[in-house]
Parts: C-alpha cells; structure tokens; sequence
C-alpha cells in the first residue's frame, strides 16, 4: 500500500527546473551555497499528503463511465484508458506550509528566496506523484496488471473545469485539497491525476 | 490531581498504559457530526466523549487524554468557542473522573496548527501566551498531568512545555512526531529533542503518531540508549492513507503488539495508541504489559547541546570543542557598518565557513554602538540557525538581548557569559534556569581580574553558590578562568592554568573555557603562541577554547612553550620578530579594479552585497555629478544586456537573472535617490503588471516585475486577481508605458482578452504585452496583444522597444 517517507528534493532536480543546463549554465560556489540554503531550508515545509481511489470502468465510448457512475468526457483519456478494466484517480499535496512562505518571501521582496521555494514545491509535489505511481505500479504488478501512463485534468481535451467533479470523486477534501471557481488547485502544489489499469498480456 | 512525585513514583515501580486514538475512533463512530472541532463535543455531546473514554478505560487503560487536545487559545479564538474553554477543559477532564477516580486524566496539549517565526507569522510570546492559558485551565480543573504530544517543531514544543512547567503542578510528559530517518517535518534530530525536553526538565519524554510501531520502536530504541528519563510509546496503527474515501491504517493488532513488547524491552516506561488504533488495540497491550515492573536501562552520561536540526554531546566529543568567535564587530569596520543598517550577510557568511572550518559552536556577538541590540540579537539567532547545523554561544551583556535570544533559539545554547557581579548573577542565572542554557562563568568581578588562581576559584565558588541557589545542575556551568596577554601578565599563564587543575579537582561536573587569542596580544607570530597555548591548556582540563578556527591549530612550538613557561620572552622575539603572518585557510581576494568595472561586474555576478559601497565610493569619489551618473546608468544597462544575453545562450539561468536583477535595482535606486536630492530624476517610465481576475499565481509576475525595475522601469505591481475594469482605470490614471498581464491556466488567460477590448476602447495608445505558463505566440495574436514574452528578459526586450518607439 501507498507509504510516502520524507520527500528529499535533489539539488540537480531542482536545478533543472530553474532551467539549468548541464551543457552551458554556469554557476558559481556562491549561487550553489545560496540554492542549497534555500533548498535544505524548504524541507521543512513539504508535509505530502495523498488521497487515492479506484473504480471499475464498465464503458468506454467518447465519455468513461465507472461503475458508480462516474463519468469522464475527453476523448484525449478515453483512448488512453480503452484497454483499462480500471483507473485509480489520484491527488497529491505537499501542503499549504511552503506556499505561504513563499508568499512571504515575495511580499518581502526577496524574490531569490521564493523563486527557489517555489520550485522545491512543483519538484516537490512531482516526487510525490511519482512515488505514488510507483507504488500503485508494484502493486497491481503483484496481480499481474500494468499500468497506463499519468493524465492530469487541463490537458488535451479534459478539460480543467472536469477537475471539481474529479477530485470530489477521489475524495480529495479530505487531505485539505480543494478547487476555486476557476478550477486552481488549493495548495497551489498539488497534482491530480488519472492512472488506467490493464491485464497483463502473457 | 496526582503529585509530581507520586506519579514518578508510581513509574518506577510500574509501566502505565495510556489509551488509543481518540480522532480516528470519533471519525469511524461519526462523532464528528454537529461540532467545528473534537473539544466542542465535551459541552456539546458530552456522551459521545464519555463513551470514547469508557472504552479505553474498560480495555485497561491507566492513563486516558483528556480531549482537550486544540483546547489552546488560538485555535479556540479562531474557532469561536474561546468564551467555552473553561467548559471544555473543565468537562475534558471531568467526565473522565466520572468514570473511574483511579485513572490518571493526562491534559492533552498539541500543536496551534501555526509555526512560530521564522518559519511562521506567530511569535514565541504569542504561542507561550496560548499554551500557558491551556495549562492553567488544566491546572484549575484538576488534570493529573500533561502530555504534550504530536510536536513537530522544536521552538513550538519550547513554548509548550515553559508554559506548562510555569503554569502546572503536575508531571509533564514531552512527546514529538518524527519520520521514519528520525526526523522531525522541521528538520529537527531525535538528539536536539533530547536536548531540549532534557534541559527544560520535563519528566517524561516519547514519540507518537506520524508512522506505525514498527518504525517508531526503532526511533524509541534510540531514545532508550541516550536519556535517563522515562519514555513514552504511543504510535499509530501504521501510516494513514485515503483509500475510495476512506482513511485506512494498515497496520494489523499482532503488528502493534510485537512492537510495543520490543519497546518495553528496551526500557519504555509509558505505552499507548494513536491513529488507526482502537481499545481493542489497548486491551491486547493492557493484557500483555499492565501492572509490569519497567525494564531498568543503563545510566547515560549525556550533555547535549544543540541547534534546530543536530546535536552534540559534549561528553562523548573530541576536546577542545571550537567555538568559532568571528561574529564579533570589534575592529571590523565593514561588520559594524553592515549590523548598523540590519544587514546579516558577512555574520550569515562567517557562521556557514567556521563550521566548514572545524567550530562546533558558534559564538554570536553583535554588539554594535546604535543598533537596537535585542532586535538585532534576535534577527542574527534566527537567520544563523536555519543556515547551520551547530549550536550557538550566545554572547551579549545586555541580559534583555539574551533573553529574547535564547527565547527564539531552536536548539539549546550556551550563554556567553556570567562573572561574579552580583548584578549580573541576579539578572542572567534565572534566564539560564528558565531556558535550561549552557553559562560560561568568567572569574572576574566588580574588583576587576584576579591575580591568583585562588582568588578565581573564590569567584568560581560564589557562581556555583548563586547557581544552586537558582536550582540550576552545576553541570550546565563552564568556567573561564581567564586567559592574560603573556607579553604584558607573564605569571598570570601559571595562574590560570593552576585554577583550571584544581576547578577540574573540585568541580569535576563543571566544563572549562578559554578565549585563546588573548594570550598572544602584541607578540609576532600570534598563531605559534595560541596554538601552542591551546595544546598546553588541553592538558590542563581544557574542554572549550573559542577561537577563529581557520587558522592553524597543530603548531606546538618549543619556544613558544618555555615562553608560556617560564617567561623566556626574548628568546621567542630574537626567534620570531620577522615572522610574517600566514595567509589564512579562507583567502577570497579580489582583483583591484576601477569603480566602473567594480560596478559592471557587481550586476553581472548579481553581487548584490558589495553594491551600497561600490555606489558610496563613486559618490565620495565624484560627488553629485549628472553626467558621470548618466554613465553608471548605462554601465548598469550595458551590465544587464551581458545578463541578457547569457539567458538567452543558457549560460544563466533564472536564479542568476534575479540576483543581477536585484543588484541593478539596488543599484538604480541609491542612484535615483541621489538623483532626486539634486532635482534630477531618471526612470524609463512607469509599467502596470497584474495578474488576471481568477488567477492567484504571483511569482512570475514578480519576477518579472523585478526584472523590469532593473532595468529603471516604475513597476506598478496591481497583484493577483486583478479584473480589467481595475487594471484600466489605474492605466487611465497613471498613463504607463505599457501593461503587462500575467495568466497560468487556460482558465483565466480568457481575461486577458477582455482587458485588451476595454483599454482599446478607452485608451488604445497603451502596450498591452502577455505571458505566462499557459499563453502562447498564437493566443497574443489571436487576443489582438501588442506583444508576447515567454520570459522575464523578452518581457524587459519588449518594454524597451516600445519606449524607444
């Protein structure tokens, strides 16, 4: 089952998602003391939470329909589930804590300060979705099952207003994640995510 | 309401059994329904709390939490219940009584759901405050003990356990939540919470919730080995997780069972459950355990010290322990002049590199003429702290300043330092007992420095004397006995180190210190001296010598000793008066330049720090002069251009774009300043930024507002969420060069159409230029904007443009 340990953010992870390249970028002692300050002073701040849910699917045409009644309209993840008896819908946070100070920095003006936490927080959040998947993977390997990749409501024709009804569907309020009215996701950094599940071919 | 002493007793003949989870166990029984928080059901539904308590009573526990567990003032304030909160304590307690008068009722204390600062907004008086009003309604109605539980950062459970201590008769049991590396969610190590409940002598200390037993039993194996106290066991049923709705716990009775057996043999004196367990958890464990005689563990002799994340024994580590003494402004010009306008950046420098050099303290001295000590004092603790992992010598005369200090210190320090005025006994020993701090004890008093060791040790005496008094364990007291210049106090080496041997005679639980640098004062080659001096106090008993650590430690110098010996002072100078000083281990020159290329190169390296100064120099250098102020502009856009560049070749990245960003903005704004006192003003002309109505995203708005005031634009930031009807009349009002709108989801980045339509058709001269994570080339031109940027520098290229136009 689903166990989420410390979340330890890498330096070169972090890196790349300022936009670093390895190639070309150069960076100084300084800036490398300066980043991992910053880093090592984030991890105090990430607190993942997760909340997951599985539904049979009993159709798949233009929309999914799961067994409850569930029903997902978007082509983009019909075809990406249409060998799927299956899907876990997934939501993952690392808590509002990081944001807000974040926002601190930002109001402080130290833009350095909050332009690295805030990238801690999206590498964050996509660490633990990762893991995640991961161990949903080993699972359902166990029953000789593979999983589809990961689809994030917002993307191709899923529509990020299908998000509310999503996340109310895996249940997300519990871990604290909920949706304003123009579908952004509270905390800031939190993923969701729909994952398909096929038989194993032999 | 059990005494103190009772209760110690009763553990030392008995283990006692504490109940499960009370959260989980209200959820799966829907107990939860028509209340805001658990607490309300004591006056709202005193049954449902009553039937929870029964249960676990009924399952054999000795020991039940009352549910109070948020019952603190700030959360009850924020909740509207606070007029309630004698109720709610009152019936906490109570309707646990009413059960079975042998029960022990533990006040349950847990975290306000806010960090104190840095971390969070609140103070450390404002969440004392909270705490200590929690504990003194605990101690009205007659809670046996507390347990404070469920901790998960360090300065909190401080807090918590003062107020509790000062507010609260009873025993205080001491427990704090940690991953499964021994790790706390703020960083803190199982031994710096060692450090800390030790100190402040709590009577119990434990771990509960976060991971299952089988985890935790290998973190409490830890805690057994290296404290002397009784511990507590209290773990959940495994790590929750949100399954089709509902929260499950993993962890299987036989699991729990086996762990808590593991834990007893490793000495644990308390034991219970948290999340995911239930009474029948507790009846197993009360069947296994109840009424057992505890297992004796073997005597530690541990002190530690510590700082937020780590911890140091000072028992078990190599003497002499450095104490790194380069925060300190005595005749250092640039550290005074950065500590008078608040700047930490050299100290926060010095404190990572002594580390880095071998200090495993670090002395923090900030004691400036005309700065505000105790702000300054508390700002220095707080920003050090998060930067390294040692703990700190806090080092002032201002008995206000330390106390603030060591209120917000995050680990446990060393107070640096006490004589024997009795001014000074009165005002820093209470803070020493209070905060359970480490004292150096210098042997002086108001009859200056002693000649002989004996006089020393006469002070050492009173110290120690007026310590007992305060009821502070002699073991936290360092001594100084004092360190003379040989040059000037020959005798006076054979004097301290008398007093060291014959402290170490008497005092054997007391550690020593000196100031090594001290001895050297006016002789050449200083280091031989200290080093050498070092070596030979060493020998003498000494555990701690506070010294600069980069330099060289390992000379042990013939003549240098018979000097320190027996005062053969002109042999050492014949030997060593043409002796030229070491570069020190840390050498960072830099290359002499001219004020136009120091300034070039400030922005492009984004040194921010060296900017006031280079910028003072050209002042002091050419006075108020347009036309050279015209060239600095240009040298700073020239500098800003490369940076540019370098972006766009990748060989910067966007950390390096706002460090060289904030450099020029500083830059442009000691020169603006300087401008406008001789009527001259200079700005490229003014921007509106603004994020659209419906998006809260605002870093890379700011960001690139940042960017554009490097480069002498006004930014006028209208934040986030901003509708366009706003967004226009501001345009309206202050005629911008340009607005810049920001939108990262598809949702909202509609919004930015609707600004275009409005400013067309009330002020269409006005750029409207686009970005952001979710905006395209092809969305700017199908939206009809004036321009697109995929970033920060094509945002400030733009803006450039369009006033060139």
């Amino acid at each position: 089952m689903i166990k989420i340990p410390v979340i330890k953010i890498s330096y070169d992870k972090l890196l790349s998602r300022l936009g670093y390249f390895k190639a070309k970028t150069k960076i100084d002692r300084k800036m490398f003391c300066m980043i991992n300050e910053i880093l090592n002073f984030s991890q105090k701040f990430i607190i993942p939470s997760v909340a997951i849910n599985f539904e049979n699917i009993i159709n798949i045409d233009n929309e999914i329909v799961f067994k409850n009644g569930y029903k997902i309209k978007s082509f983009n993840v019909s075809t990406l589930l249409k060998n799927s008896f299956g899907a876990y819908g997934v939501v993952v946070t690392i808590g509002k804590s990081l944001e807000r100070k974040r926002n601190d920095f930002l109001i402080n003006k130290k833009i350095f300060d909050a332009l690295i936490l805030d990238a801690v927080g999206s590498v964050a959040t996509e660490e633990v979705i990762k893991l995640v998947y991961a161990q949903i993977y080993d699972c359902e390997k166990e029953k000789k099952n593979i999983l589809t990749k990961r689809y994030s409501p917002g993307y191709g024709d899923w529509f990020l207003e299908q998000n509310m009804e999503f996340v109310n569907w895996v249940g997300a309020e519990k871990i604290g994640v909920s949706l304003n009215e123009h579908y952004q996701m509270n905390p800031e950094k939190s993923v969701s995510a729909i994952i398909g599940v096929e038989k194993l071919e032999m | 309401m059990i005494c103190k002493k009772k209760f110690l007793d009763i553990l030392k003949k008995r283990v006692l059994i504490m109940d499960g989870a009370t959260g989980t166990e209200l959820q799966s029984k829907n107990y939860l329904n028509g209340v805001t928080i658990p607490e309300e059901l004591n006056i709202k539904f005193p049954n449902r709390i009553s039937d929870i308590y029964r249960s676990y009573i009924n399952s054999g526990s000795d020991v039940i939490l009352s549910n109070t567990f948020g019952a603190n003032y700030i959360r009850l304030k924020h909740y509207g219940l606070l007029n309630e909160a004698d109720n709610i304590v009152c019936l906490g307690i109570e309707l646990a009584k009413n059960i079975s008068k042998d029960i022990i009722v533990a006040g349950d204390i847990s975290p306000i759901g806010e960090y104190i600062e840095p971390l969070g907004k609140k103070s450390f008086d404002e969440v004392y405050d909270s705490y200590a009003f929690q504990a003194s309604l605990l101690q009205k109605y007659g809670a046996d003990i507390i347990i404070i539980e469920t901790m998960t950062e360090i300065k909190e459970l401080k807090a918590a356990i003062l107020a509790a201590k000062e507010n609260f008769e009873g025993a205080i049991i001491s427990q704090m939540t940690f991953s499964k590396d021994g790790i706390s969610a703020t960083g803190t190590d199982l031994s710096s919470f060692i450090s800390i409940v030790e100190s402040l002598e709590v009577d119990v200390l434990g771990l509960n919730c976060s991971i299952g037993s089988q985890d935790l039993v290998k973190l409490i194996k830890f805690l057994c080995c290296n404290t002397n106290l009784p511990i507590s066991f209290k773990p959940n049923a495994g790590v929750p997780i949100l399954v089709n709705h509902k929260t499950f716990f993993p962890e299987t009775k036989k699991e729990f069972i086996k762990s808590s057996l593991d834990a007893y043999s490793y000495g644990v004196n308390m034991f219970g459950g948290c999340c995911g367990t239930t009474p029948d958890f507790i009846k197993s464990l009360s069947n296994e355990l109840r009424f057992k005689p505890p297992i004796k563990r073997k005597i530690v002799n541990k002190c530690f010290f510590s700082s937020r994340t780590k911890a140091i024994d000072i028992n078990d580590v190599k003497k002499p322990i450095f104490i790194g003494e380069r925060i300190n402004p005595t005749n250092r010009k640039q550290i005074q002049s950065e500590l008078l306008s608040g700047n930490l950046t050299t100290i926060k420098n010095e404190a990572k590199l002594q580390v880095k050099f071998g200090s495993k303290f670090i002395d923090v001295n900030i004691s400036v003429p005309g700065v505000n000590e105790k702000k300054l004092l508390v700002d220095s603790i707080n920003q050090i702290q998060e930067i390294i992992n040692v703990p700190l010598c806090i080092d002032s005369s201002d008995s206000y300043a330390i106390e603030e200090a060591v209120k917000n210190c995050a680990g446990r320090p060393i107070i640096n330092s006490v004589n024997g005025e009795q001014k000074k006994l009165d005002s820093i020993l209470p803070i020493v007992k209070r905060f359970g701090t480490g004292i150096i004890a210098l042997t002086t008093d108001d009859n200056g420095i002693p000649k002989t060791a004996e006089d020393r040790l006469n002070i050492a005496e009173k110290i120690l004397n007026n310590a007992l008094k305060f009821d502070i364990d002699i073991k936290n007291i360092i001594f100084d006995y004092l360190v003379l210049s040989v040059s000037s106090s020959q005798n006076q080496i054979i004097e301290t180190f008398k007093a060291m041997k014959e402290s170490k005679i008497r005092y054997p639980e007391c550690k020593l210190v000196l100031g090594i640098s001290n001895v050297s004062f006016g002789l050449p080659s200083r280091q031989t001296i200290n080093s050498t001096f070092l070596k030979m106090a060493v020998d003498c008993g000494l555990d701690f010598a506070i010294v600069n650590p980069h330099e060289d430690w390992d000379i042990d110098d013939k003549i240098a000793r018979k000097l320190l010996n027996d005062n053969s002072i002109s042999e050492y100078i014949s030997n060593f008066s043409s002796f030229k000083k070491p570069e020190s281990k840390n050498i960072n020159k830099t290359n002499f330049i001219n004020i136009d290329e120091e300034l070039y190169f400030a922005i492009i390296n984004g040194d921010q720090d060296s900017i006031p100064s280079i910028l003072d120099n050209i002042i002091i250098k050419f006075g108020n002069n347009d036309r050279f102020f015209k060239s600095m502009n240009d040298n700073i856009l020239n500098a800003l251009n490369v940076v540019g560049k370098k972006f766009l070749l990748k060989e910067y990245f966007l950390p390096q774009i706002i460090m060289s960003a904030q450099s020029a903005q500083l830059a442009f704004s000691i020169i603006k300043s300087f401008l406008k006192r001789s009527n001259v003003v200079s700005s490229c002309g003014k921007i509106i930024m603004a994020t659209v109505k419906g998006d809260m995203h605002d870093i890379g708005k700011n960001i690139v507002s940042t960017v554009l005031e490097s480069y002498g634009f006004d930014v006028i930031d209208m934040g986030i969420n901003v509708d366009s009807k706003s967004i226009i009349n501001k345009a309206l009002e202050i005629k911008p060069v340009a607005i810049g709108l920001s939108a990262l989801m598809t949702t909202t980045m509609q919004e930015m159409e609707t600004v275009i339509k409005l400013k067309n058709s009330n002020c269409s001269y006005i750029k409207i230029i686009v970005g952001g994570a979710a905006v395209t080339k092809k969305f700017a031109k199908e939206i009809k904007a004036d321009a697109y940027a995929n970033d920060a520098i094509e945002a400030a290229i733009c803006m450039k443009k369009f006033i060139e136009k």
